[in-house]
C-alpha cells in the first residue's frame, strides 16, 4: 500500500514539470508578441509605434529582459522553475549579477505584479486564497456532496416514478444552465432590481468595519449566499447524477439481494449495504469537480466582485501581467494534481478490491 | 440479437411485385441507433429546438435586416446626382478630345503615370456612367438625346485617336451643346415643386437585400431548407423512389446526403456566378433616404424586423423592450416613466438635452410594442437583431471548435491505441499533464495574449477550444482501438497487407467512432459555453462583431436586465438541448443501455 502511495507520489513528480512545461509552451504559442500585448501595444497600438517608435521599442526590450524573453525558451523554463533566477539581477550562472540568486516556482517565488512592482504576487495570491477562493470551494463542496448523496439516493430508490423523472430533469437542466449567467440572473431576483433580498455584490457591506462579530458574521453569510449557490448548483447536478447511477448499478448486485433475502429493512440494505458501495466512485469525483471550481472562480468572482484568486486571474489577464497568469495557473495545475492523487489514493484505500500492486 | 429481429417492412401500396421488400429484415447498427433514437421524445425536442435555433442564425439576413427584399422605386437622388454631374464630365471629355497626346502629357497632374488612351477611356466611362444612370430611370422616349450624346463623345475621341485635333474639337462642342440641353431638360420632375417641371422617372425594382447575401450563406440557407424540409421528402423518396425497400433505403443513406450537400453546393456556385458584385450595396441606406423623400417609393418589401445588425439609433440607447411600461418616450424624446425620466437640476434649472426618436421608412411607430421587441444596447441597436446575428457566431464557433476538437482528438487518440507501445506511453503522459491543467482558464490565458489583428477572434476561439480540449475525445477513441485493434476484422485487414493508415481509418475507426461521435455532441455544447464564458469576460469576440456572450458583456447593470436576459437564455437553451441530444446519443450507441 505504502508502496503504491510512494510510486503515484514519484509519477507526480514528472507530471507536475510536464504541466509546468506546458503552460509555459501555451503561454509561448499565442501568435503575437506577449511583450507588445502585456504593454498595450497589440490591438490598435498600431499608430503610436511610428511616432515614438524608439521608446516603444527600449520599452519592449526592456520588458524582454526582465522577464527574461530574450533568452532561450529552455533557460526561460529554468529560470521559470527556479530555484534559479535568470533575470537580469539573477544567478551569475545565467549571466546575471548574482544579486538575487534564487527564484521561480521552486523556490516559492512567484515573481513581482508587473504594474505594481513591489507587491509580491506569493503573498498577495496568498492572502486571496485563503480568504476568499478556498473557503468558498470548500463550503460549495461540501454542500455539494451533503445535498448530492441524499438526491440521489433518493432518486435511484424510485427509479422511474414520475418523481424520479422529474428530478433527473431538473437536474439536467440545472447541469446545462451557464455559471455567469447563473449569477447574473441571481442578482437580477435578489437584488435592489428584484426582491431586494439579498447583497449581491462584494464580501462585506460597506460599513463592515463597525460591526461587531456577530453582525459582520451575518454580513458575511449574506453575501456569501448567492456565490455559494452558484458555485455549488453545477457540481450539486453532475455528482447527484452519478450517485443515482452507482446506486442503481449497486443495487441490482447480488450482496444487495441477499441482504434483502436475509429479512434486513430496506432501510438498512439501502444505508449500510448499497450505499458504502456506491459512494467511492463519487467520492473520488472530488478531484473532477475540484478544477471546474477552480476553472469557475474566475467567472463567480468577477459576476460577484470577490477578491479572490480567480478575480486576481481576471485582473493579471486585464493588464496581460505574465508573473500573476503564469502563477495562478500553475498553482491550481498543482492544486488539481493534488486532487487527482488524493482521490486515487482514496479510491484505492476505501476499495479492498483494487490491486495497488 | 440483431440477426433474429424480424420487423416486416411498410408495405408499400403501389412497389412493383419483383422489388417487394424481403419478410425478414435485419436491422444494421445504425438502424438500431435511429430507431432507439426515434422513441426518444426528449431528444426529438431538443434536436427540432436546435433546428428552429440554427434556422434563425442561418435566416438571419433575411428575418432581421435593414435592405428591403424589392424595393420598386424612384430615386431622384441618384438620378439627380447623374443629371448634375452630366455636363461638367462632358467638359473635361471634350477638353481632352482636342488636345494631342503630346499636349496631355506635358500638361498631366504632377506624379500621374496615366496614358493619353488611359485618359481618353476614363473620360469616356464617366460620361457613360452617369447616362447609364439616367437612362435606367427615364423612359424608353428620352433615351434618344443620351445615345445621341455618347455617339458624339465617341466620334470626338476616335477623330481624336486618329489625330484631327480640329475635328475633335468641333465634335467636342457639338457634344456639349447636346449636354448643356440635357442639362435643361432633363431635370427630375419632383412634385413638391410642380410648376419647374421636368422629366417624370419611371420606378426601378430592385433587390437590395439579396444583393447582400454572399454565396456562403447561399449554401447554408439552402442546405438548411433541405434538412427541415427532410422529414417530408426522405418519406416521399423512400415510398414513391426507394418503394419502402429497406435496404435499398439503407444503401441510399449516403447518397442522399451527398445530394443534400452537392444541391446546396450547386445553389452556391450559380449565386456565385450570378452576383458577381455580392456585398456591394451593403452601404445604401434606402430607410433613411425614403423618409427623407429622396426616394419615391412605388411598393417594398421589407422583412419581418427592419433593423440592421450595425443600425445604431441614437436616442434609444438601452432603451427597455417597448412593451415594458418604462420603455414609453415621449415626442421630444424624454422618457415618461421610471428612473431615466429626466429632471431639471434643482439650481440652474437646466433640462438635460431632448434627442427626438427618428422613426425611419417601415420601422414600427415610436411606442410601439414591436418597436424594439428585446430592448437596445448601448448605441440603440435594435436587440432582437443583435441576437439573431450574434447567434450565427456563437453557434458557428460551438460547431467549428467540436468539430476540429473531433479530429484532432481521433487521430491522436486512433494513433496512441493503434500502435501501442512507447507511442502510447508519451501520448497518454501529455493526456494527463492536459487533464490536469484546468481547461477554461488556461484557454483564456492563450487568448488574452493572441493579438485580434494576427489572427482574427472567431477562429482563435476555435483553435484554441480545439487544441486544449482534444484530449476527452482522444481518451475515448484510444480506449475503443485498443479493444478493437485485436478484434478479427483488423487482424484480418492487417493480413491483407492494407496500410496501417488504411486499416485505421477505413476498418476500425467507422467501429470506433460513436463514443466520439457523442463526445462531439457534448463538446459542442462546452465550445458554445467556453466561447459565451469567454466573450462575456472580454476575452473572445471582440466588437463590432457580436456573439452572445460578447452581448451579456455589454451592460452589467442590473437595470440593463434584458441584456443579460435574453442572450444567457439563448445560450442555456442551446446548451440544454446539445446535452440532451448528447446523452440520448450516448443511450443510443451504447448496447448495455439500449432499452428493448
Amino acid at each position: 500500500m505504502l508502496n503504491y502511495i510512494l510510486r503515484r507520489v514519484l509519477w507526480a513528480i514528472p507530471t507536475l514539470l510536464g504541466i509546468l512545461f506546458m503552460i509555459l509552451v501555451c503561454m509561448h504559442a499565442a501568435p503575437g508578441d506577449p511583450a507588445a500585448m502585456a504593454l498595450g501595444l497589440g490591438a490598435g497600438g498600431g499608430g503610436e509605434v511610428s511616432e515614438k517608435g524608439a521608446n516603444i521599442e527600449a520599452k519592449i526590450e526592456e520588458f524582454r529582459k526582465e522577464h527574461a524573453l530574450d533568452r532561450s525558451f529552455v533557460v526561460q523554463y529554468l529560470g521559470y522553475l527556479g530555484p534559479f533566477n535568470v533575470r537580469p539581477d539573477g544567478h551569475e550562472w545565467f549571466g546575471g549579477t548574482g544579486k538575487e540568486p534564487w527564484g521561480g516556482l521552486l523556490a516559492l517565488d512567484f515573481g513581482k505584479e508587473l504594474i505594481n512592482k513591489n507587491k509580491s504576487v506569493g503573498d498577495e495570491l496568498k492572502r486571496r486564497l485563503m480568504q476568499v477562493t478556498i473557503p468558498l470551494a470548500l463550503i460549495s463542496t461540501f454542500l455539494t456532496y451533503l445535498l448530492a448523496i441524499p438526491i440521489g439516493i433518493y432518486s435511484a430508490n424510485r427509479r422511474g416514478t414520475r418523481i424520479d423523472k422529474v428530478m433527473t430533469l431538473g437536474l439536467f437542466v440545472l447541469y446545462s444552465i451557464p455559471v455567469f449567467w447563473a449569477g447574473l440572473m441571481l442578482q437580477l431576483i435578489f437584488g435592489a432590481e428584484g426582491l431586494n433580498l439579498l447583497p449581491v455584490m462584494g464580501m462585506h457591506g460597506p460599513d463592515a468595519d463597525q460591526m461587531n462579530l456577530l453582525e459582520w458574521l451575518w454580513d458575511s453569510a449574506k453575501h456569501m449566499v448567492l456565490p455559494v449557490t452558484v458555485s455549488t448548483y453545477g457540481g450539486l447536478a453532475y455528482i447527484s447524477r452519478q450517485m443515482r447511477t452507482g446506486m442503481i448499478e449497486v443495487i441490482h448486485q447480488d450482496y444487495i439481494r441477499t441482504a434483502r433475502a436475509k429479512g434486513l429493512s430496506e432501510r438498512t440494505v439501502v444505508l449500510k449495504h448499497a450505499l458504502r458501495n456506491s459512494l467511492i466512485p463519487v467520492i473520488t469525483l472530488f478531484a473532477s469537480i475540484l478544477p471546474i471550481l477552480i476553472g469557475g472562480s474566475i467567472v463567480i468572482e468577477y459576476v460577484f466582485d470577490l477578491p479572490g484568486m480567480g478575480e486576481y486571474m481576471y485582473k493579471g489577464l486585464l493588464s496581460r501581467d505574465y508573473n500573476i497568469i503564469m502563477s495562478v495557473m500553475a498553482l491550481t495545475s498543482v492544486m488539481t494534481l493534488a486532487g487527482i492523487l488524493l482521490s486515487d489514493i482514496a479510491y484505492a484505500l476505501v476499495d479492498p478490491r483494487i490491486s495497488y500492486s | 440479437m440483431t440477426t433474429t429481429m424480424t420487423k416486416t417492412a411498410p408495405a408499400a401500396p403501389n412497389a412493383p411485385a419483383a422489388s417487394a421488400p424481403p419478410k425478414a429484415y435485419s436491422k444494421d447498427y445504425w438502424d438500431l441507433v435511429f430507431e432507439q433514437l426515434g422513441r426518444n421524445d426528449l431528444f426529438k425536442l431538443a434536436l427540432g429546438i436546435l433546428a428552429l435555433l440554427y434556422a434563425s442564425a442561418i435566416y438571419a439576413p433575411l428575418i432581421a435586416n435593414d435592405q428591403p427584399f424589392v424595393i420598386e422605386a424612384v430615386n431622384r437622388s441618384e438620378y439627380g446626382d447623374a443629371h448634375r454631374t452630366l455636363y461638367p464630365a462632358v467638359l473635361g471629355a471634350a477638353s481632352l478630345a482636342k488636345k494631342t497626346p503630346e499636349e496631355y502629357l506635358e500638361k498631366r497632374t504632377e506624379g500621374s503615370t496615366q496614358t493619353f488612351e488611359q485618359a481618353l477611356n476614363a473620360e469616356r466611362e464617366a460620361v457613360n456612367s452617369r447616362l447609364e444612370v439616367m437612362s435606367a430611370w427615364l423612359p424608353e422616349g428620352d433615351h434618344a438625346s443620351l445615345d445621341d450624346l455618347l455617339a458624339k463623345v465617341d466620334e470626338a475621341f476616335a477623330a481624336s485617336r486618329a489625330g484631327d485635333t480640329e475635328r475633335a474639337g468641333e465634335l467636342g462642342g457639338e457634344a456639349k451643346d447636346i449636354a448643356k440641353t440635357i442639362r435643361a431638360d432633363y431635370k427630375p420632375f419632383d412634385p413638391e415643386k410642380e410648376a419647374e417641371g421636368g422629366k417624370r422617372l419611371r420606378p426601378l425594382t430592385r433587390y437590395p437585400l439579396f444583393d447582400t447575401l454572399t454565396w456562403g450563406e447561399v449554401l447554408m440557407m439552402v442546405m438548411w431548407a433541405m434538412v427541415l424540409t427532410w422529414p417530408l421528402w426522405n418519406r416521399f423518396v423512400n415510398k414513391r423512389v426507394l418503394s419502402g425497400n429497406r435496404s435499398r433505403i439503407r444503401r441510399a443513406r449516403k447518397p442522399k446526403f451527398f445530394a443534400v450537400l452537392g444541391l446546396s453546393a450547386l445553389a452556391a456556385l450559380l449565386w456565385w456566378a450570378v452576383s458577381d458584385d455580392a456585398g456591394t450595396n451593403k452601404a445604401a441606406s434606402f430607410k433613411a433616404e425614403i423618409t427623407a423623400g429622396q426616394i419615391e417609393v412605388v411598393r417594398t418589401v421589407m422583412p419581418l424586423i427592419p433593423y440592421g445588425f450595425a443600425e445604431t439609433n441614437g436616442a434609444e440607447n438601452f432603451r427597455p423592450p417597448t412593451a415594458v411600461e418604462k420603455a414609453e418616450i415621449s415626442e421630444e424624446g424624454y422618457y415618461v416613466r421610471g428612473a431615466r425620466v429626466p429632471k431639471a437640476d434643482p439650481v440652474t434649472g437646466y433640462m438635460p438635452p431632448a434627442k427626438p426618436v427618428a422613426v425611419l421608412y417601415g420601422e414600427p411607430d415610436r411606442n410601439s410594442p414591436y418597436r424594439h421587441v428585446l430592448g437596445t444596447d448601448k448605441v440603440g441597436r435594435d436587440f432582437l437583431t443583435r441576437i439573431l446575428w450574434g447567434g450565427r457566431v456563437s453557434l458557428t464557433v460551438g460547431l467549428l471548435s467540436a468539430a476540429l476538437l473531433l479530429v484532432i482528438g481521433t487521430v491522436i487518440g486512433a494513433i496512441a491505441g493503434y500502435f501501442g507501445g512507447w507511442v502510447d506511453l508519451v501520448i497518454s503522459r501529455i493526456i494527463e499533464v492536459f487533464l490536469c491543467i484546468p481547461a477554461f482558464p488556461l484557454i483564456l490565458m492563450v487568448a488574452a495574449f493572441i493579438d485580434p489583428n494576427v489572427i482574427s477572434p472567431i477562429y482563435s476561439i476555435v483553435i484554441i477550444i480545439a487544441l486544449i480540449r482534444w484530449t476527452g475525445v482522444a481518451r475515448l477513441v484510444r480506449a475503443e482501438f485498443l479493444r478493437l485493434r485485436e478484434a478479427e476484422f483488423a487482424v484480418a485487414a492487417k493480413a491483407l497487407g492494407f496500410s496501417s493508415a488504411r486499416t485505421i481509418f477505413r476498418h476500425i475507426l467507422p467501429n470506433a467512432f460513436a463514443p466520439a461521435l457523442v463526445a462531439g455532441a457534448f463538446a459542442v455544447a462546452s465550445g458554445i459555453l467556453t466561447e459565451s464564458t469567454m466573450s462575456f469576460l472580454g476575452f473572445g469576440i471582440q466588437p463590432p462583431i457580436a456573439s452572445w456572450g460578447s452581448l451579456i458583456n455589454e451592460s452589467k447593470a442590473p437595470e440593463h436586465w434584458w441584456v443579460q436576459v435574453f442572450p444567457g437564455l439563448l445560450i442555456f437553451i442551446t446548451i440544454t438541448c446539445y446535452n440532451q441530444v448528447g446523452d440520448a446519443f450516448r443511450d443510443a450507441v451504447d448496447p448495455k443501455t439500449r432499452k428493448n
